[in-house]
């Protein structure tokens, strides 16, 4: 804010915007949203817009309100050094005003904050912290002090859990949301939880990390989020093991809707391999194994054929080959070494035969994607009716398949002609 | 992301102007209090190129991670696809034809205006319908005779301007856009260009 304006004038309107958001908090238990709207010049009314049960700051008062309620909150934190030297001036002066008994209305804040009494020091605390980060959820002081006081039985899990997803509709990509959100959970995991509950925070909280993934591209701390909730509900004691595989289902079905729309992004494909791999555990043998992965090897297959030029759907392929192909060798060497002598069983020999016929299986899958992608491609490439943008795509994809080819043989030593 | 924003159908008069018949819009992607102008400046965008756009010709404009389809009929029907970049190319023309094709049938367009076109619903269907490109797989092959080399390419919105024309003015000088979509421009203009001084 470039203006000089008066600091009484600040103050006053800082005050009356802090009031008028806490009043929306109040009034309005659901809130959904909250944005800051470009607005150039101040009106006489109320930066602060409430509509919808969505919540917006004119973006004109954000500056001053922000440092505001920095200052404010700061000088109310106990045995804390605050950064700029003058805070603890004006500290100083603020309460000789108070025991003078006149109060010089430049230091009000102080004065404010030294006329309060435990709880309403706390309330306001609260309030304060709830402002810094809406506007700036990077804050690591302000989230801390919401701990504290959670830890002291200041404020609900429910409440809080809400006000960082109002938090994380604005900035769905700040990684201190998501780790408040991991303390929360943890803590509230921690207390004895009966099975409703446990299902009810499980939804909440994929569907929290779900609509931040879908906000911002390639969405680390969101995915990296939604990983954590899956390992520790899938591993913990707490949770039931028939709400296990209802887990398990429901986020397979989640992550194939999301895959057939995010092509590109490598989170979500990170997230759906540790899926995979815990599906796997299910499975009793190597077969069933095979049989999981071999479904998403065609997935894979037929995204790589739609969508050409997207490095993020090759990493996954190797990805599912470099699971799949070492448990299938594993396979291999086990029986190999059990009967140094000829194996006497036709059983025996099944086993055997069977898990060297799906390397095979595998390799000639890949020699044929690999061949396929290179001659439609090189045939694109040729075609003088094809616009650059397809040519373009098309080079990657066969820049693609080639180094697929030379990866396979690093990995595996199988040989795929790729020119 | 695969996903379609807007699809628009135009018409330019042979005496010039173009007016907009029929647009619809998948904004959920978007924070509540921006959609209205994210709105605005889809049709405003759609409406220019429409305008910068020969009879008869096809252009893929593409700007930050979005990309804009157009299509004009030779008789002056046109329509617009606003698409993320990742929704393949070839597909969103098809659409267009489609559009256009399904407009001309189903409506007399030479009269028409947005409000005679208030229960026409086909644009609706078919936006949400091909947000999966998979549905719109069997539509390229029907018509595979779409020539690519005909769609003019473009890697940002300032390239489709004729010259000595600036984005900036033009946005200032619309009527189609409200003061608050105009503070959003500017915003976003600021803040993208932090980096290069």
């Amino acid at each position: 804010m470039g203006d000089a304006r008066d600091p009484d004038e600040f103050f006053d309107l800082a005050e009356k915007i802090i009031q008028n958001i806490n009043t929306v908090f109040e009034k309005d238990g659901s809130l959904d949203e909250f944005d800051i709207v470009p607005v150039e010049s101040q009106s006489n009314r109320s930066p602060v817009i409430h509509v919808n049960h969505k919540l917006a700051l004119e973006s004109w008062c954000v500056p001053f309100l922000y440092s505001h309620s920095f200052k404010c909150f700061t000088q109310l934190l106990p045995n804390r050094k605050v950064s700029a030297g003058n805070h603890k001036n004006q500290h100083r002066n603020g309460s000789t005003s108070v025991r003078n008994g006149s109060i010089g209305s430049h230091e009000g804040h102080t004065f404010v904050n030294s006329r309060l009494t435990e709880g309403d020091r706390t309330e306001r605390k609260l309030n304060l912290s709830r402002i810094l980060i809406l506007l700036n959820p990077d804050l690591t002081l302000a989230w801390n002090y919401r701990r504290e006081a959670f830890i002291q039985c200041c404020m609900q899990f429910q409440h809080e859990l809400h006000l960082v997803s109002l938090v994380a509709s604005r900035k769905p990509k700040s990684s201190e949301v998501f780790m408040y959100r991991k303390w929360l959970v943890k803590h509230i995991l921690n207390e004895d939880l009966k099975g409703d509950n446990i299902e009810q925070i499980f939804t909440r909280e994929m569907q929290a990390a779900g609509k931040a993934a879908e906000a911002y591209f390639s969405n680390y701390h969101a995915w990296d989020y939604r990983r954590w909730l899956l390992e520790t509900f899938l591993g913990g004691s707490f949770c039931p093991d028939e709400f296990k595989l209802t887990i398990l289902n429901s986020e397979k079905n989640c992550s194939d809707n999301w895959v057939e729309r995010h092509i590109s992004d490598h989170s979500g494909f990170h997230y759906r391999q540790k899926l995979l791999s815990q599906m796997s555990l299910l499975e009793c043998n190597v077969n069933g194994v095979f049989q999981l992965f071999t479904k998403e090897l065609e997935n894979n297959l037929s995204l790589v054929m739609r969508f050409p030029g997207h490095e993020a759907l090759w990493y996954h392929r190797r990805f599912l080959l470099q699971f799949l192909v070492p448990k299938l060798q594993m396979e291999l060497t086990e029986n190999l070494n059990n009967h140094h002598q000829p194996m006497e069983t036709n059983w025996e020999c099944e086993v055997w035969q069977c898990c060297e016929d799906k390397i095979q299986y595998l390799k000639k899958k890949e020699e044929d994607l690999v061949k396929s992608i290179l001659t439609v491609n090189a045939s694109l490439v040729d075609d003088a009716s094809v616009n650059f943008i397809t040519k373009d795509s098309s080079n990657l994809s066969i820049l693609y398949s080639q180094k697929h080819a030379k990866w396979l043989f690093m990995m595996f030593e199988w040989i795929i002609d790729n020119n | 992301m695969v996903k379609l924003y807007a699809l628009s159908v135009f018409r330019r008069a042979p005496e010039g102007g173009t007016v907009l018949l029929k647009g619809s819009y998948d904004l959920q992607s978007f924070g509540f209090f921006q959609r209205g102008s994210v709105q605005e400046f889809m049709t405003f965008t759609s409406q220019m190129l429409v305008e910068r756009t020969q009879p008869g010709g096809r252009q893929s404009v593409k700007e930050q991670e979005y990309m804009c389809h157009v299509f004009v009929r030779a008789d002056g029907l046109a329509a617009v696809l606003v698409s993320d970049a990742e929704y393949p190319h070839r597909v969103s023309h098809t659409l267009l034809t489609k559009a256009i094709e399904d407009c001309a049938a189903a409506n007399d367009w030479k009269t028409a205006n947005t409000e005679t076109l208030r229960n026409y619903k086909a644009l609706d269907v078919m936006l949400a319908r091909y947000q999966n490109p998979k549905e719109a797989d069997a539509l390229t092959k029907i018509q595979a005779e779409l020539d690519e080399t005909k769609i003019i390419m473009h890697n940002t919105i300032e390239a489709v301007l004729e010259r000595g024309e600036k984005l900036d003015d033009l946005v200032a000088k619309s009527e189609g856009l409200s003061s608050q979509s105009k503070m959003f421009y500017k915003t976003a203009r600021k803040t993208n260009s932090c980096c290069n001084f």
